[in-house]
């Protein structure tokens, strides 16, 4: 299995080729990166391969009709493959009352062992 | 309520929150003027991460980046108007004529004019401006697009202000015309809301977006990229149904050929900023063409004495800790200004850009301040006209060179920033010369 990314470790963006020998266990890490300007784009390769990992950004309903959404954020990475299922976990809420940055909404959740977290303020007088 | 105040900030995004913050620490009395509810400008409706990684060491979203800085605005003595637009600027009238008692011993006034729904029509008088309005997105009016205007048509940043603060989706089904970061970033984000994005479109040979932002936004949710492609046509009565994009030809004109209809019920402008300097007009402020900002020296002063210009008014940044920084620095000269007075016997030295620069900001040096704000190294901002992996940047002024750094992996795309010690040296007293040399031919990394 052979893949072909663009590093984002820095500006110069290469081209990476990730393969992978067969028969050779998949966290043993018989991937070889190459295209690769720096030790970087090998961790990036390998990573990407094996376990991508991002953070997921939206919003969530609140209860205040001026302000209709409030920025939200997960206190850590998940896995690419689980954002979706994050999402409709997302779209499920509404929070209330006074928020500020950094308030857990939801603990661990989808039982992704994440919070999720406010990142903007609601309601917060001057 | 005050009415006169040693510096005015207009415009309450990162430059502004910013250059009150500092003008207020350096000792100044300071009003922050916003037309919108709340502090924080475009970052509000950032919703994305990757904010402050300079300026906190930290991969922040928009709101909480803002967030810090609305709170050390409030924690300082700093007047904050919201809900208050400035109709008009006019300079302090000329030694002389005096205008009744407003000219008192500390300098001459600004006079500004607002209009605000809870305090009406009313004046404030400032020795400094700090002018950071931000910038605005070109629109479908601007670009060349045929067909009709039904409705569907949205600039990026339209697109995101609906469904991160509005909670409203702007469509199911678009297509997006240009690579900026605010397209990119807002397919990621159409996608993540259900939409099904059909394409991003771009008329160049290359993204105009930062890398990090094809990758992560585009594929990492297999969003088609199509390069030197554009929307040529819009369809629909009411409602956008369709576009008509094209590849270009051999000219650079969309080759007709290539015609393709694509099913939509949305099109997305992510096609370029403007600087929103349009309050400045009538006072014949000298402005870059490039940067369609005004042309300031290293202390953010433009050639108008006392009113001084930052973070995307100025010129587009990347980076909200660019533009962050450039607040800073505008507002603690603007500051400084009121108690010094050093605009009146500065001595400018213009600062030129040859070779492959689109353009150099600051555009001038500015010496007896250097003395009076006693910096040292000068933060110095360009782009390059095409990628190169590797580059030479030449600053020097006269037979003196006063910088020289090997560059690489430069793209049109990614601003770049170095910090040059103009005073270390001798005197300069010949223009600046900044070149950026490049091997014949930059292959980038396409």
């Amino acid at each position: 299995m052979n893949r072909k990314l663009t590093c984002i470790e820095c500006p110069r963006g290469c081209l990476l080729m990730v393969e992978k020998t067969e028969g050779v266990d998949r966290e043993g890490g018989e991937l070889r990166v190459s295209g690769n300007a720096c030790p970087k784009g090998i961790d990036y390769g390998r990573q990407e391969v094996l376990r991508p990992m991002r953070m997921l950004t939206s919003t969530v309903r609140t209860d205040d009709c001026e302000f209709p959404r409030l920025p939200v954020r997960l206190s850590a990475e998940i896995p690419k493959e689980r954002i979706f299922d994050c999402m409709k976990e997302i779209n499920r809420i509404t929070v209330v009352g006074r928020k500020k940055p950094g308030d857990v909404l939801v603990q661990n959740i989808g039982g992704l062992g994440v919070d999720l977290i406010a990142s903007g303020g609601l309601r917060n007088e001057r | 309520m005050k009415t006169e105040y040693d510096v005015i900030v207009i415009g309450s995004g990162p430059a502004g929150m910013a250059a009150a913050v500092s003008a207020s620490d350096a000792g100044a009395s300071v009003c922050l003027v916003e037309r919108e509810e709340k502090m924080g400008g475009i970052l509000k409706q950032c919703i994305h991460d990757g904010f402050g990684l300079i300026r906190f060491e930290e991969k922040l979203s928009g709101p909480e980046y803002a967030w810090r800085y609305e709170q050390m605005v409030d924690s300082r003595d700093i007047d904050f108007l919201n809900l208050t637009f400035l109709t008009g600027l006019e300079p302090p009238s000329p030694p002389g004529s005096m205008e009744g008692s407003a000219i008192p011993e500390k300098g001459r006034w600004f006079r500004l004019n607002f209009i605000s729904s809870v305090r009406g029509v009313f004046s404030l008088k400032a020795a400094s401006i700090v002018t950071a309005m931000g910038c605005r997105e070109r629109t479908d009016r601007q670009i060349f697009l045929h067909g009709s205007r039904p409705a569907g048509i949205f600039t990026a940043g339209q697109a995101q202000d609906f469904i991160n603060l509005k909670g409203l989706m702007p469509g199911r089904r678009p297509v997006i015309l240009g690579s900026g970061d605010i397209g990119l970033i807002m397919a990621r984000r159409f996608t993540l809301e259900g939409a099904k994005v059909s394409g991003v479109y771009e008329i160049g040979p290359r993204p105009s977006g930062l890398t990090r932002n094809v990758v992560q936004c585009l594929e990492d949710f297999d969003i088609p990229l199509y390069l030197n492609s554009t929307v040529t046509e819009v369809h629909g009565k009411d409602r956008i149904e369709a576009v008509t994009v094209c590849r270009l030809g051999g000219l650079g004109q969309p080759d007709p050929e290539t015609a393709e209809l694509v099913e939509c019920d949305s099109l997305i402008l992510s096609v370029g900023l403007i600087p929103e300097n349009d309050i400045l007009t009538p006072l014949e402020i000298e402005m870059d063409p490039v940067t369609r900002g005004p042309a300031v020296d290293q202390n953010m002063q433009t050639s108008i004495s006392g009113i001084y210009s930052c973070g995307n008014a100025l010129h587009v940044s990347d980076l909200v800790d660019y533009v962050s920084e450039s607040g800073y620095k505008a507002g603690f000269a603007a500051a400084c200004s009121v108690h010094t007075k050093y605009q009146m016997e500065t001595e400018l030295i213009p600062i030129e850009s040859r070779g492959n620069l689109q353009y150099i900001m600051p555009q001038r040096l500015s010496l007896r301040s250097s003395e009076v704000l006693s910096e040292k190294a000068v933060p110095v901002f360009f782009r390059p006209l095409i990628p190169a992996d590797e580059a030479l940047l030449v600053i020097s002024s006269g037979e003196q060179e006063i910088y020289r750094r090997k560059l690489r992996y430069l793209k049109p795309s990614e601003m770049q920033r170095v910090e040059v010690d103009f005073f270390n040296s001798d005197r300069i007293n010949e223009p600046v010369i900044v070149e950026l040399k490049t091997p014949a031919a930059g292959t980038g990394n396409e």
